[in-house]
């Protein structure tokens, strides 16, 4: 069954991506995952858990905690306090079926339309041996130390932190059991709800009890929210020429289940609204060039990480969309000896069908193209029509040749003699099809230096990028029919052009001159040398001579794709922003794939390790 | 972009033989070899020479041509400008002023800008020509023998006369030096479905009876090639100008009421009735 038989659009992320992004982060980003006094700070090898950092955190001189107080020895008065560390040593997500990781009995087995999370906390107490604690300054009953409460200079004294010889450290498995829904409408989010906790072996209970608790209340409270996926439904103009609205697919009218969790993924199912694109903004600094890309073969095998699929419908609205933003305009000028032509031309696209094939191809056919302006001129040499010049004495040898002709006079010795233009744009029938089949490509940008990691390359302005493009298969203008009525304009625009350019003669001799022609349109014809056919004559003009519908055709697949991708990404891309001093967390995409078959178009992606 | 027609030729309703011009030349046959001057003349005065020399024929593998255009028009148009009454000048401009021809070769005399009243002289020099003074009228050959002579005043046997009339319209033909006269129409040019190429040129003779015929009916911009038996001057004059249907027309709308403007007549026609229906 086709991924979208219920819905336009349906994206799918796989345990096994979530569980890469969150190592990425955790290695990219470890302040966000460790605490501790600051003592570790400088120490990080005191720390109950080593952490796994990505060199360039290092490299950089990012924090490997974040620094929190010292747990103050109570009834100190703050003078006295423990160096402590508290550590996310792991994280992971398990979607239903269940096959990552095991639940403990009290949550397990996992059941249908779940998911769990497991998360290793490790933490720990710098403990000082009692020689130290011996020789320490007691507190007095008014919970200072008398004589030192105040520093030299006179300000309060610092917290003390007493020195530890070892950290005792412990770890905690938790386990939560969630489902997730969509919720908060109109703007729904994708929101994580929780079912079930578990701390492993705590005892006593009545602790145990205590700290799920408390933990439930954080993941409720703090944890979820900030996990929820904002804005499910959301209306985005796309590169300005159509909005998407898209809201989830209804339950259970549409689907069983939104988001379902099955199948070790996350699945959502959306429905998608094309609508008139948002205001337009001014135009800001022309792009870059786009990279040049090469296809990039996938590394591995089995499921995807990350899936989306858009249905044959959304396909073809989001078509229309940019169909009916395509406009194009040209002209050029070309001179064929005794003629030369111009033309001036505006058009765009309507109608047409779109079939998405199982041959991993598009098929957009008969399109019309309607030209909003069409105008051809021409500028003729009329061959010159002279009177006088008969013969007055033959030659001797051959006699048919003139020795001695009268005095003789010509008009039309200029090149051109006429101009005119036509305005044939309403009397063109053409059609425009093509076949484009969609294609991802990787670019590795030139800019990048070598040497360079992700971070620097970004830094730069040069990262790689993927990108999704159309490829054009063919593309087809189908000029069908030039209307007859083209003919009569040409024959009245020529004979306007010749009363215009005698215009300023009696009309005896204009009609001297318009007998000696013959007819004006059969004089232009032999110039033009277009037979009887003037229609398959201009189709071939502007078309071959002129190259016109080349044009067109290269400007049709430039715009649905070809040279500028309808997608373009950094890789790795960015999935959290840079803090401060801190870098931005950066998940690389290993492979991106793209496929069409009848029912829909595929995105598949894999992230790397 | 414009018709580049030369409006002398449209303008001009008078031919006279004497000063071919526009679309009428004379053509003269130098039967002697020799050095020959030509004269331009206006009211017997010199305005304008040339040298012309007429060779034995073929004398050179280069043969000399066998013809010479000479358009005073053009060749004024070119010269540098002299004074008033200065005829001559530098040898070397002398020398660019000469034309050559073999002998039985023709002059094609005319002027393609318009030169009013002239005369065109040309005569044989038995020995160099010293510089010339302003001409009075004819000359008179030495006695017993007569050099040859050409004078465009007065067109004899060796000459031919030639024009075409493009002005459609009624023309008066008068030979001037015998008195005869003839009548000339030619036809309003019809614009047909095949380009129109005027007929072959009419001849007409000059005779000591007249103009022979002395009726001519020409075809709209149809030559006519005058040959002569007597000295003759021709003259032709527009007396009736034929301008066309398309001016009789107006001229006949405009004394009937205005025609009214042809529409199609719809095929069909639907209007909305006060009564609410509709009304094929």
């Amino acid at each position: 069954m086709a991924l979208t038989a219920n819905c336009d659009i349906y994206a799918a992320v796989n345990e096994a991506g979530i569980n890469r992004v969150v190592r990425h982060a955790m290695r990219q980003r470890p302040s966000l995952f460790n605490y501790g006094s600051a003592t570790f700070l400088g120490h990080p090898e005191l720390l109950c858990r080593e952490i796994d950092a990505h060199p360039v955190v290092l490299a950089r001189g990012n924090p490997l905690i974040t620094v929190e107080p010292p747990i103050p020895v109570v009834g100190t008065n703050g003078m006295y306090a423990l160096d402590f560390c508290a550590q996310l040593g792991k994280a992971e997500v398990d979607f239903s079926s269940g096959n990552v990781f095991a639940l403990p009995p009290e949550l397990g087995p996992l059941g249908a339309q779940r998911l769990a999370l497991h998360a290793m906390f490790c933490a720990g107490l710098g403990c000082p041996p009692d020689d130290v604690v011996g020789k320490l300054p007691p507190v007095n009953d008014k919970g200072i130390i008398p004589g030192i409460e105040r520093t030299p200079a006179g300000l309060p004294r610092p917290t003390t932190v007493i020195p530890y010889q070892m950290m005792n450290c412990f770890c905690l498995d938790l386990f939560t059991v969630a489902g997730a829904t969509i919720t908060g409408a109109p703007n729904q989010h994708l929101l994580a709800k929780l079912f079930g906790l578990e701390l492993v072996d705590i005892k006593p209970d009545g602790l145990e009890n205590s700290i799920e608790c408390y933990a439930k209340l954080v993941l409720k409270l703090a944890v979820l929210p900030k996990l929820a996926v904002p804005a499910i439904k959301f209306a985005q103009g796309v590169t300005g020429l159509f909005t998407a609205t898209l809201t989830p697919s209804a339950v259970p009218a549409r689907v069983p289940n939104n988001p379902a969790l099955e199948d070790d993924e996350l699945k959502v199912f959306v429905d998608l609204a094309i609508g008139p694109p948002p205001a337009p903004v001014p135009p800001g600094p022309p792009a870059p060039p786009p990279l040049t890309g090469v296809v990039r073969p996938r590394a591995r095998a089995g499921g995807f990480d990350g899936t989306v699929a858009v249905s044959a419908k959304a396909v073809r609205a989001m078509f229309e969309a940019l169909r009916d933003h395509f406009t194009f305009t040209k002209s050029d000028s070309a001179s064929f000896g005794p003629f030369s032509i111009s033309y001036s031309v505006a058009a765009h696209l309507e109608g047409g069908t779109i079939e998405l094939r199982n041959d991993n191809t598009i098929r957009v056919q008969e399109m019309d193209v309607k030209w909003d302006t069409l105008r051809v001129c021409f500028g003729i040499d009329i061959p010159d029509i002279c009177v006088g010049g008969f013969c007055l004495l033959p030659k001797l040898w051959p006699p048919w040749e003139c020795a001695v002709e009268a005095p003789t006079t010509c008009a039309f010795t200029d090149n051109p003699d006429i101009a005119f233009c036509l305005d044939i744009g309403g009397f063109v029938t053409s059609e425009l099809s093509a076949t484009v089949s969609p294609v991802t490509k990787y670019a590795v940008n030139p800019g990048r230096m070598a040497g360079w990691n992700d971070w620097d390359a970004r830094d730069a302005g040069a990262p790689n990028k993927w990108q999704l493009l159309v490829d054009p298969v063919t593309v087809d203008l189908d000029v069908f029919d030039i209307a007859d009525m083209a003919g009569d304009l040409f024959e009245n625009a020529v004979d306007a052009a010749v009363d215009d350019l005698l215009g300023f003669l009696p009309d005896w001799a204009k009609d001297l001159i318009r007998s000696l022609m013959g007819p004006v349109v059969d004089v232009v014809r032999g110039v033009l040398d277009f037979g009887d056919d003037l229609e398959e004559w201009l189709s071939d003009k502007l078309g071959v001579s002129l190259g016109l519908f080349n044009f067109l055709i290269t400007a049709v697949a430039d715009y649905f794709a070809a040279q500028k991708p309808l997608v373009e990404f950094d890789d790795p891309v960015q999935f959290m922003p840079p803090e401060g001093t801190l870098i931005p967390v950066l998940i690389p995409v290993e492979y991106l794939g793209v496929g069409v078959d009848a029912d829909e178009m595929t995105i598949q992606a894999d992230l790397g390790a | 972009m414009q018709v580049s027609f030369n409006r002398l030729f449209l303008e001009q309703t008078s031919f006279d033989s004497s000063a071919p011009s526009g679309l009428a030349a004379v053509l003269h046959t130098f039967a002697e070899a020799g050095q020959y001057m030509l004269k331009f003349l206006r009211d017997d005065i010199e305005f304008d020479r040339y040298a012309m020399t007429v060779l034995e024929e073929a004398p050179r593998p280069e043969a000399p041509p066998t013809h010479v255009r000479v358009d005073i028009g053009r060749l004024r148009e070119r010269a540098p400008k002299r004074q008033a009454g200065e005829v001559g000048g530098h040898p070397a401009e002398e020398q660019a002023r000469e034309f050559t021809i073999v002998a039985k070769g023709f002059a094609l005399f005319t002027s393609s800008r318009k030169e009013g009243s002239y005369a065109i002289l040309a005569e044989k020099m038995e020995k160099r020509a010293e510089p010339m003074r302003p001409e009075s009228g004819k000359q008179k050959a030495p006695a017993g023998s007569r050099p040859e002579r050409f004078d465009s005043r007065t067109l004899e046997a060796a000459d031919v006369f030639a024009v075409t009339l493009i002005r459609p319209g009624g023309y008066a033909l008068t030979n001037s030096l015998t008195g005869a006269r003839g009548k000339i129409t030619v036809a309003y040019p019809t614009i047909g479905k095949e380009p129109y190429r005027p007929p072959g040129p009419v001849t007409v003779h000059c005779t000591a009876k007249g103009f022979v015929p002395d009726t001519i009916d020409l075809q709209a911009a149809q030559g006519i090639i005058f040959r002569f038996a007597v000295p003759s001057r021709i003259q032709i004059d527009l007396v009736t100008p034929n301008d066309g249907p398309r001016k009789m027309l107006q001229l006949k709308t405009r004394r009937t009421a205005p025609v009214p403007e042809l529409r199609p007549r719809p095929i069909a026609r639907w209007r909305k009735t006060p009564d609410g229906g509709d009304a094929g």
